[in-house]
């Protein structure tokens, strides 16, 4: 059951714009959500999700034809659980900040619908190449997004992007603490929803009037 | 037969699993033995920037984080102590610094760092590591809430006395709870309180 694979300048598009794993199939949520209250964890988080998608996309690919049916389930887990269980080593070896900062939600990379769903709805009908483009794809359209939020969420909290070394704006007493905590997540990923609907509307309407 | 077919596909599916979870586990033991000695490196790292961050400046001129005494000592059901690290200024022993490690954290162990001085005071906690619930339990890490200082300003920087105090408040002692997380501060204060106990007894071993 082998579809036609896309064209990979598409397939960048679905994973960045159109097909969005954060801001169109909202996958993923829990992390993108929980893990985005500084830039520099939004970004760790989201490289680690983008080389756990990569990985994970071509083991399944590679191994497509030996999916059988009935353990293709299973199969998925076990190599999405092996790679973020390395992924996790290493960092705890070469980065041990990052693997302080994002905690728990290191190892919950498994439990990250948008791992197993492109395994599942992309890399097991796909060849190689195509199931990296769409892991590169979507991976780099989920960091972009977690990103984005992570950044826009420390601004408005602390003042500065990339902790207070990094990029400062305003003073740290004049933020609004909201933006840290989770419903400030939930704020700002609505407005980033409506900003991209809105912007897709008129764009299509742009569209039907030429 | 239907039955066979069933059986062999059974049998296939059964073997590719097994192959499956076969080469999962070789390659995460390979990457664990591969990281191992980093891992080791790293943790220790952190352990001794987290010693320099506890004690302050001028109270010692040894470098404590070289010179730690592996102990595994244990000293109650609730804490062992791992390792002491000696704090010392001009030859004078001013206090330590006790790695220790507590079995009561809500999911798994914690470990933690205590600086005490020559007078049995707390001057310092920190946690090493812990697998506690991510937004609550968490909360004991210095960089993640207040509950930290605010035990230290009210409370680790009295001299030690052996009373009841040494609790949450929910148990009838002194230290502010965390919210959603019980079991987590009521760990990290007995411990701390087991620690400064069994210090108190044995402070003649670090003269």
């Amino acid at each position: 059951m082998t579809a036609n694979p896309p064209s990979h300048s598409q397939q960048l598009v679905n994973g960045l714009w159109a097909d969005n794993p954060a801001m169109v199939k909202l996958l993923g949520l829990c992390p993108l959500l929980a893990v985005s209250n500084t830039a520099s964890n939004a970004l760790g988080l989201g490289i680690a999700t983008l080389i756990t998608l990569v990985i994970s996309n071509t083991m399944v690919s590679i191994s497509r034809q030996y999916l059988m049916p009935a353990i293709r389930i299973p199969l998925y887990i076990l190599i999405i659980a092996s790679v973020v269980s390395c992924i996790e080593l290493i960092t705890q070896a070469w980065l041990p900040q990052l693997h302080r900062s994002l905690g728990i939600f290191l190892p919950l990379i498994v439990t990250n619908w948008l791992i197993m769903g492109r395994a599942e709805a992309f890399a097991s009908r796909q060849n190689v190449k195509a199931a990296i483009v769409d892991a590169l794809a979507m991976g780099l359209g989920f960091l972009a997004v977690l990103l984005i939020l992570g950044m826009t969420r420390e601004l408005i909290g602390t003042g500065s992007v990339f902790g207070s070394t990094g990029i400062n704006v305003f003073k740290e007493d004049y933020g609004l603490l909201i933006a840290l905590m989770p419903p400030g997540a939930f704020f700002i990923l609505a407005a980033l929803l409506i900003l991209k609907n809105r912007f897709d509307h008129r764009t299509s309407n742009t569209n039907t009037q030429n | 037969m239907p039955d066979t077919v069933t059986n062999n596909s059974t049998n296939r599916a059964g073997k590719l699993l097994s192959l499956g979870v076969a080469l999962a586990v070789a390659v995460t033991a390979l990457v664990y033995t591969i990281t191992k000695q980093q891992r080791e490196i790293s943790r220790q790292k952190l352990v001794s920037n987290q010693i320099t961050s506890l004690l302050p400046t001028g109270m010692y001129n040894n470098t404590p984080a070289t010179q730690g005494i592996d102990l595994n000592q244990v000293v109650s059901d609730s804490v062992t102590i791992l390792k002491a690290y000696p704090v010392i200024n001009n030859d004078q022993t001013q206090g330590a610094i006790l790695h220790i490690t507590t079995p009561k954290g809500y999911s798994g162990d914690i470990e933690l760092l205590v600086a005490l001085t020559k007078t049995n005071t707390v001057i310092g906690v920190a946690i090493v590591t812990h697998t506690e619930t991510q937004g609550l339990g968490d909360k004991i890490e210095n960089n993640r809430s207040d509950w930290p200082t605010k035990s230290k300003q009210c409370r680790y920087q009295r001299s030690y006395q052996p009373a009841t105090n040494w609790a949450v408040k929910k148990d009838g002692g002194n230290f502010d709870q965390i919210t959603g997380a019980t079991i987590t501060p009521r760990a990290v204060v007995s411990a701390v309180s087991d620690t400064i106990n069994w210090y108190a007894a044995n402070q003649h071993l670090f003269k």
